[in-house]
């Protein structure tokens, strides 16, 4: 006789984080620009000087007729300008400066997760929770990150605006997992504490050292080298003599 | 009559039908670019249309006064004798 | 051909020529040699750069699809049209995929059920099941082929549901309903490609890809509708068809669109006694497979401010409800009464008016003894007869063909804007600009076209600068050794003060450059008629004489007539209007005849090329109305007048004695090249050098420089107006 499967009881209070964790996103609020006060085409846009200059620079890597090839790094440009975000009013003005139909542009933007089209704090905080963090322990550093923050939710701004905290998937920093990264700086090897003190810097307006906070010299053996020990040799050693 | 003075006011309308390229057309055609030009000098207001389909036979309508219209078929005659039954069908 | 990326940007406020910025480097493709390959053991035989769906069409092993469409770029997203080829270790998009010569294809293999399955599924994972509700069922392409490449049973078990996607606006023409979108991006690319509006596009990655403008905005194009039939499921659909008809209900008859005059091709459905909806039919020599807006959707109108019984006028100026024997005597009398003669007798011609009953017409007018037969042009211009003349086809006609134009190598637009004037064959501009090395100059208004042009100025004085070589530019240069030139006159020319100029500049500019823009195999001299009726008013010789042009009218005939002046009607005169609408011609009448709209009626049109074809009656005409030739020829019995046929054959032949070409329907008769420069020659106005021993003597040289200066002085008035196109 067959017997009915029953389920299972559940032994443990949900572990910290479910397997599948991606909240429904409502596309709407994501790919569709809505006028605000903060974000309308009104606003106007501009590059400074200094920042036409890098553009028309990065403009001249490309043949003209393929000049919407610099929409990319033109975003970027723009987002910097304009406090790590993407206006509606950024992306309407690459359009203008690349002569292309700003839907194009809008596409790009909405493509790539990178451009923030939406406003945040003054230090960006992109805890990395791909498999290799989360092995390491990524959770209990976006956790901390959260708590220590302010019980903030992944995507959210402190009440300040100096923090914006969001989850993100592998930054290429797997071998110094956990990690994560502050603006433009990775910060590994984390531990909840070196967590709180990177923060902590941030908070006061310091920058603190990127890199491991383990004090481990990039991605080597924590545990001292146990090969390549030796002097690497130089160019023209172990060579015959004539290449000496 | 010939077509270096103006026609009779009571003609209205001249109505040319021939073929683009048809051999049966070619006197027709060979009309329309040797006399047209002329009539058109000295009837300038007097509307001569040339209607081309592939095939068709070659005719010249006119019409009269009140309505009245007048025929010949052109097939197969050299220029000359498109003249001469052209010349005809306005004259009369 | 295989891939056109849609990469140009169109200058929308300054017009920008240079090749530079508008399209890749190489786009064109060369028609290369036939391929052979083998498809479901079938050998089939295609041109080299095809792609694999077209391939397998060929070989008649049909392929489902959602994304590939023939009139548009590559995109090889859906998937849906995968194939298993020979030595290929993964099912291949055939849509996405060249034929390659040799190669072994099946379409029925297992493999390839169980790929287009598993593409449905994924598909279907994200629609909602509202075919119930949804516009398209019936015609929908998912619907139709989800029941052959299908699963029959659901492993859908997401909790947190389907996919939610907001509306979007396109305006009043284009109804959404975005949860519903397979993302195949037709639309993107048709609106991006074909209509150049670059405003649509996709939004987002992954699961959450949408189309849609990102902003706020509507779809501003007058070939919009396009997208719903593009469409393969229920995202995109019509809004004031919206939940109407169901298509199983309705009768579907072809016919012709006469609301511009290209005679687009069009697909009238109906159910009982209304038009339901009008929808393209493909024709590649017109319109391809397109439509505008206006062709789509004026279809409405056919149902409000309809005349459906004759009504006289009475004593006080109400009209009031007759019989047609009354409304016919009634029209006797006035025309008795007025005692009008002669050329005091006109008729006038509308938009609207089918070639049929101009025949019919022309010959009533002409046995009462009148030849004033105007047509409602600009103001006084259709009091007279047109600039261009009628007596040559070519002089009026868009004789380089629609399908013509795309072998141009550069356009000059006098006075025109194709955009409004003809959307669809605007397109083709569009489409020739985009893959090939086009460039147009225009001279007229600025208008946004879809297209970067050189703007050489505004009016005839800025013509003849042109045409004269004193201008230089991209433009001037590129003209010079254009192989296939092409002229576009708009015919608002012949209703502006400077049109007689501008089409003689334009015949002697024709004439000076030999056989460079009318020869043997190209005929770059055209006019772009712009309404459905002209083109055979011209061709029936529906025209007035000079004489009656100074004639004051007693009594006026106006069919469809609604675009006329109500100034130029006499106060005194006896008025009688026939049509289909209580418009501005109905108000200004004494008698009102009930005729059929171009849905109710069969009937022959003339589009600007030419070509006449066969409209027919998709419904019965409202009420009392009938058929508008045989009203005129019913008329023609009460006045007296015996006209020499009495059924539609018969008009047919009398059609056939008037120009052979009227009824070779769907057919395109040419003007032969002698004839075309005899008509050229007749709007040079300037016989004195026609042939070699004129040109040879003196007497006629200096008579033409006498009427070379004349011009010359013409022109000192010329430019006071703009060259402007009609709205």
């Amino acid at each position: 006789m067959l017997r009915l499967p029953r389920r299972l009881p559940r032994l443990s209070p949900p572990s910290s984080r479910l397997i599948s964790s991606t909240a429904p996103k409502r596309s709407d609020a994501l790919f569709i620009h809505r006028d605000t006060p903060y974000n309308n085409p009104e606003i106007a846009f501009k590059f400074d000087a200094q920042n036409l200059k890098r553009a028309q620079e990065i403009i001249s890597h490309y043949p003209p007729q393929y000049k919407k090839a610099a929409t990319i790094p033109l975003l970027d440009l723009g987002q910097r300008q304009n406090k790590g975000w993407t206006s509606i009013s950024v992306m309407n003005y690459v359009a203008e400066l690349l002569e292309m139909p700003p839907m194009r542009v809008y596409e790009v933007a909405t493509f790539y997760t990178m451009f923030n089209r939406e406003p945040i704090g003054t230090n960006f905080v992109q805890v990395c929770t791909t498999t290799p963090c989360m092995l390491r322990g990524s959770t209990d550093i976006l956790n901390t990150t959260c708590a220590h923050l302010g019980g903030l939710k992944p995507g959210e701004t402190t009440k300040d605006g100096k923090f914006t905290v969001i989850e993100v998937e592998c930054q290429g920093a797997c071998s110094n997992a956990p990690m994560m990264a502050v603006n433009d700086d990775f910060y590994e090897d984390l531990t909840p504490e070196t967590t709180k003190k990177i923060l902590d810097a941030f908070a006061k307006g310091e920058k603190p050292k990127p890199g491991p906070q383990s004090g481990r010299k990039t991605s080597e053996n924590s545990a001292g080298l146990t090969a390549l020990t030796t002097k690497p040799y130089g160019p023209g050693e172990f060579c015959q003599p004539e290449f000496q | 009559m010939s077509f270096s003075k103006a026609f009779s006011p009571a003609l209205r309308e001249i109505r040319i039908l021939c073929s683009q390229t048809g051999a049966a057309s070619a006197g027709t055609r060979q009309f329309i670019t040797s006399k047209y030009p002329a009539i058109k000098q000295h009837n300038p207001d007097l509307p001569v249309l040339i209607r081309e389909a592939s095939g068709t036979p070659a005719r010249v309508f006119a019409r009269f006064e009140m309505g009245v219209e007048k025929h010949v078929e052109l097939d197969n005659l050299s220029a000359k004798d498109v003249e001469s039954k052209v010349v005809t069908l306005l004259g009369s | 051909m295989l891939r056109i990326v849609a990469s140009a940007s169109r200058p929308s406020s300054v017009s920008l020529l240079s090749v530079a910025h508008r399209r890749n480097l190489s786009s064109t493709s060369a028609r290369q040699a036939d391929i052979t390959l083998t498809v479901d053991g079938k050998e089939v035989t295609v041109p080299q750069g095809s792609a694999l769906i077209q391939a397998c069409e060929a070989a008649g092993s049909p392929i489902p699809r959602f994304c590939y469409h023939d009139r548009l770029a590559i995109a090889g997203n859906c998937r849906m049209c995968l194939v298993e080829v020979a030595r290929s270790p993964k099912p291949v998009a055939s849509c996405a995929a060249p034929a390659m010569p040799g190669a072994v294809v099946f379409t029925n293999t297992p493999l390839v059920h169980e790929a287009r399955e598993g593409v449905m599924e994924f598909l279907l994972s994200n629609h909602p099941l509202d075919c119930p509700i949804c516009d398209q069922g019936g015609e929908c392409d998912l619907q139709d082929q989800s029941i052959r490449y299908g699963s029959d049973r659901t492993r859908f078990h997401e909790i947190a549901g389907k996919r939610a996607v907001s509306n979007k606006d396109l305006g009043p023409i284009v109804k959404t309903s975005m949860n519903r979108c397979i993302q195949c991006t037709r639309c993107v690319r048709f609106a991006n490609e074909v209509a150049g509006v670059e405003d649509l596009g996709t939004t987002g990655r992954g699961n959450d890809l949408q189309i849609g403008m990102y902003v706020e905005k509507m779809m501003d194009s007058e070939l919009s509708g396009n997208v719903i039939d593009l469409c393969p499921v229920g995202a995109l659909t019509s809004k004031p068809y919206a939940m109407q008809a169901r298509p199983w209900e309705l009768k579907t008859t072809e016919s012709v669109d006469v609301l511009d005059a290209l005679g687009s091709n069009i697909r009238v459905d109906s159910r009982g006694v209304q038009v339901m909806r009008v929808q393209p039919r493909t024709n590649d020599n017109v319109n391809e497979e397109w439509i505008s807006d206006k062709t789509r959707y004026a279809y409405d109108g056919l149902r409000f401010q309809r005349l459906t019984t004759p009504l006289i006028k009475g004593p006080d100026n109400r009209f009031v409800t007759a019989s047609w024997p009354d409304a016919l005597a009634a029209i006797a009398a006035g025309l008795n009464q007025t005692g009008a003669k002669g050329n005091e007798i006109k008729a006038i011609a509308g938009h609207l008016a089918d070639t049929e009953t101009l025949v019919v017409l022309k010959d009533l007018i002409n046995r009462l003894g009148s030849d004033n037969l105007a047509s409602d042009l600009e103001g006084k211009y259709g009091n007279a007869p047109p600039v261009h003349g009628i007596d040559v086809r070519s002089n009026y006609s868009f004789n380089s063909t629609i399908a013509g134009v795309e072998s141009a190598d550069a356009i000059l637009l006098v006075g025109t804007n194709p955009r409004h004037e003809a959307a669809v064959l605007n397109s083709r501009i569009r489409k020739s600009w985009l893959h090939t090395d086009l460039v147009v100059g225009m001279v007229g208004t600025r208008a946004d076209t879809t297209y970067g042009f050189e703007h050489l100025g505004e009016d005839a004085k800025a013509l003849e600068k042109f045409l004269s070589g004193k201008v230089k530019g991209e433009f001037a240069e590129r003209w010079a050794q254009a192989k296939r030139p092409l002229i576009m006159v708009g015919s608002s020319m012949a209703e502006h003060a400077d049109g007689e100029a501008v089409f003689g500049m334009l015949a002697r500019y024709v004439a000076a450059t030999g056989e460079r823009i009318v020869r043997e195999d190209w005929n770059g001299f055209n006019v772009l008629q712009r309404v459905a009726s002209r083109p055979a008013l011209y061709e029936t010789g529906f025209v007035p004489s000079r004489a009656a042009t100074s004639t004051t009218p007693k009594f006026i005939f106006l069919l469809n007539a609604d675009e006329v002046d109500p100034a130029s009607i006499p106060a005194d005169a006896f008025v009688v209007y026939q049509g289909h609408h209580g418009d501005r011609g109905a108000a200004l009448a004494d008698v009102c005849l009930p005729g059929c709209a171009y849905t109710e009626k069969s009937s022959t049109w003339v589009n600007t090329e030419g070509r006449s074809q066969l409209g027919r009656a998709a419904v019965p005409p409202p009420g009392a109305a009938r058929e508008d030739w045989k009203i005129v020829r019913a008329l023609s019995e009460v006045l007296g007048v015996d006209l020499p046929y009495e059924d539609l054959v018969g008009v047919r032949d009398r059609m056939w004695a008037i120009s052979p070409s009227l009824v070779r329907w769907d057919g395109l008769e040419g003007t032969s090249l002698e004839v075309a420069k005899a008509g050229l020659g007749s709007l040079m106005s300037n016989f004195y050098q026609t042939d070699v021993v004129s040109r040879a003597s003196v007497t006629m040289a200096q008579c033409t420089r006498a009427f070379v200066t004349r011009e010359k002085t013409s022109l000192e008035g010329l430019g006071k107006e703009p060259l402007q196109a009609h709205a």
